[in-house]
């Protein structure tokens, strides 16, 4: 198991999530986690793909993320994001971050519930234009031998 | 004089036994009695927690992060918290086979109200209309178990589906999201009665609002769902605790009853029940009640049967209400910080009665300390979208779970089948012709009503619980006036085993959309007091 690697992916995760660096706890239980549990394994290599590419920084895994959520909603890449998150709600001072609602009351609220869906299709649309020729090419190549 | 001998430490065995004590009688209760940890940090609240904990993904996630709900494992809304696992811990010797049913066993000391959401509805007459006493004679009971375990409520609306009771304390504060939702109701109460027969208001909880004997009065830490840990939430295991003061009780954790055995004349003379090491041990018993929850206390009676005379019969009649988990928006929360020092179950119930006139139990949970990783996977957004969108209405996100009601059908049995070792427990069930429909009216109908009270619930996310996920199971020896073999007399006494008592769910003869587990108590209560 590549524990740098394994930190890498947290890193890019956390600040994907809450904008954050994540504190040496949840990285030290992100890894703990794939010692002793694991995500299931990448499907094929483009699963793997994804994971190499959301592990890059916070940009690539939210495209990352938008692919997959679409395509690959199993995939190993959303199953950490979601330890990611699980940890993230349990341990200080992440926690607080996630449980404080944005100031601006309801008509802040709404704003920004009104931008979420077009943000979320920009970079929707980003992803497949950078990832759908990929993982096209993967689908026709097949697996490596 | 040989003691009156109970199986089962939950809702319905502790009750009974504490009334029986109380008459002076001897009871020795058998019991497997698995039991969890300690609560950590007993003064902190939720947040303190999070904050104070070595480690708190341990505390919150488990050990083998088994509280984390990945990806292909959704379908229920709350993880369940580790400090509880023990209650659902299994049983070696214990084997089962399910046909369209889903349930739950614990072998946990207190059983499975261990991990119950606190709700205290009496049934009232018209919900007494099968059972073979008014409830004249049965609230009284509930006003006595009130006395003694804490209830909070209000006399309001839900007054004329609830009867009030003795003993009621007062209600507990109110979270501001469930403040907003009984407003809401009040604006619009007349237009939701007329259209909907939909009546609103406090929830009857099993907590403290003040200080009882030596328990305090809920301090709102916000671990409800984690497990209070000051006692001010009630579990039987209190009554456990409160009956070991008695000199005349005897309490053996680490027995697995096997089976009764009987002597010549057909009366019950002991109890098999093996060990942790596996040995078998003979109880001596002067009258046996099976108060070990509807499904174990019919696991018991028919390997006794089988062992006795090699018979095999089924037990007809099981009942459980099917459950709707409906999450909901409200409108007039979103953007409106929340507050996790609060009390975390459901403060707020409504009762709709439908065309049928069958009547429909709501409990609304303002969803606020529950992990927030399992719902945020089902947004239709990218995970930091889903996150950042969460945020802005995580104070404005409640569920209802609706609650149907459930009749006896020769349809639906328990049996055992003894073809393979150990003999395996096998529960049939299937539900009511046209219930899809059913399902759908009502769905439809709760939709409406939470528009009228600003909140909207998404169709996609509204969830169907298998039968057995609400642990209300009940039917297979019913109390009945009229007699008959498979029957108990009005006092739970089995019409076909002389001294053999039935006091939990086995003896209701119909089911209402109601939570059983108050009932449960007042009637094992009442059992203990008029037939003992």
């Amino acid at each position: 198991m590549d524990m740098l690697q394994l930190e890498r992916e947290c890193r890019s995760y956390t600040r994907y999530l809450i904008g954050e660096p994540p504190t040496s706890y949840v990285i030290a239980k992100y890894r703990d986690f794939h010692q002793k549990i694991g995500v299931p394994e990448a499907r094929d290599r483009f699963d793997r793909f994804l994971l190499a590419a959301s592990a890059h920084g916070p940009l690539w895994a939210r495209l990352a993320d938008s692919y997959a959520g679409i395509w690959r909603k199993q995939s190993s890449l959303r199953a950490k994001l979601v330890v990611t998150l699980a940890l993230l709600e349990c341990a200080p001072p992440t926690y607080e971050k996630l449980d404080r609602c944005p100031s601006g009351g309801w008509f802040g609220a709404l704003l920004r519930l009104s931008l979420a869906p077009a943000g979320y299709a920009c970079s929707l649309l980003a992803a497949t234009a950078l990832f759908s020729p990929v993982h096209l090419w993967m689908k026709a190549a097949g697996e490596p031998r | 004089m040989d003691p009156i001998v109970v199986v089962g430490s939950g809702a319905s065995g502790v009750h009974f036994a504490l009334a029986a004590l109380r008459k002076g009688r001897r009871v020795t209760m058998l019991d497997v009695g698995h039991t969890g940890q300690q609560p950590v940090l007993p003064r902190e609240t939720l947040i303190g927690l999070k904050r104070n904990l070595d480690d708190p993904a341990l505390y919150f996630l488990g050990s083998r992060y088994q509280s984390l709900v990945l990806p292909g494992n959704e379908g229920e809304y709350y993880a369940f918290p580790p400090a509880k696992e023990h209650v659902f811990r299994s049983q070696p010797g214990f084997a089962f086979r399910n046909d369209g049913f889903s349930p739950l066993y614990s072998f946990a000391a207190g059983g499975l109200a261990e991990v119950w959401t606190g709700g205290c509805y009496p049934f009232d007459s018209r919900d007494l209309q099968d059972f073979p006493f008014a409830y004249e004679e049965l609230g009284p009971y509930y006003g006595r178990v009130a006395q003694n375990i804490g209830v909070a409520g209000a006399k309001d609306d839900l007054a004329a589906v609830f009867p009030y009771h003795d003993g009621l304390m007062e209600p507990l504060q109110l979270d501001d999201h469930s403040a907003v939702l009984l407003d809401s109701y009040q604006r619009r109460r007349r237009r939701l009665q007329e259209r909907f027969h939909c009546l609103m208001g406090r929830a009857r909880l099993a907590v403290l609002s003040r200080n009882l004997g030596a328990r305090k009065a809920c301090d709102y830490s916000g671990r409800c769902l984690w497990g209070c840990p000051s006692q001010a939430f009630y579990t039987p295991s209190i009554t456990l605790a409160e009956c070991r003061q008695y000199s005349g009780f005897t309490y053996c954790p680490g027995l697995y009853v096997d089976y009764f055995r009987m002597d010549s004349a057909g009366r019950i003379a002991g109890v098999a029940a093996s060990t942790r090491d596996g040995q078998t041990r003979e109880i001596a018993a002067g009258a046996l009640v099976l108060a070990a929850g509807t499904l174990s206390s019919a696991r018991i009676y028919l390997e006794s049967l089988y062992r006795d005379s090699g018979r095999t019969p089924e037990l007809r009649g099981l009942m459980d209400n099917r459950q709707i988990l409906m999450p909901f928006l409200n409108l007039r929360m979103i953007g409106r910080q929340w507050k996790p020092e609060t009390y975390q179950y459901h403060q707020v119930a409504m009762a709709v009665r439908m065309d049928g006139g069958d009547m429909i139990h709501g409990l609304i949970t303002t969803l606020k300390t529950a992990l927030i990783h399992p719902l945020v996977q089902t947004l239709p957004f990218d995970l930091g979208t889903g996150v950042a969108a969460f945020r802005n209405f995580h104070g404005a996100l409640g569920m209802i779970n609706i609650n149907l009601p459930d009749r006896r059908r020769e349809e639906n049995f328990i049996a055992l089948d003894t073809s393979v070792e150990p003999h395996r427990l096998v529960v049939h069930y299937r539900p009511p012709e046209g219930e899809p429909e059913r399902l759908r009216r009502i769905i439809h109908v709760f939709r409406k009503i939470l528009l009228q009270l600003r909140c909207f619930a998404p169709p996609k996310t509204i969830h169907v619980r298998p039968m057995g996920a609400s642990v209300h199971y009940a039917g297979t020896r019913p109390m009945t006036t009229a007699g008959g073999p498979g029957t108990c007399t009005p006092h739970g006494a089995s019409r076909d085993i002389e001294n053999l008592y039935f006091a939990d769910g086995s003896t209701f003869p119909s089911l209402p959309a109601k939570n059983l587990t108050f009932t449960l108590m007042a009637n094992a209560t009442r059992i203990a007091e008029e037939a003992f």
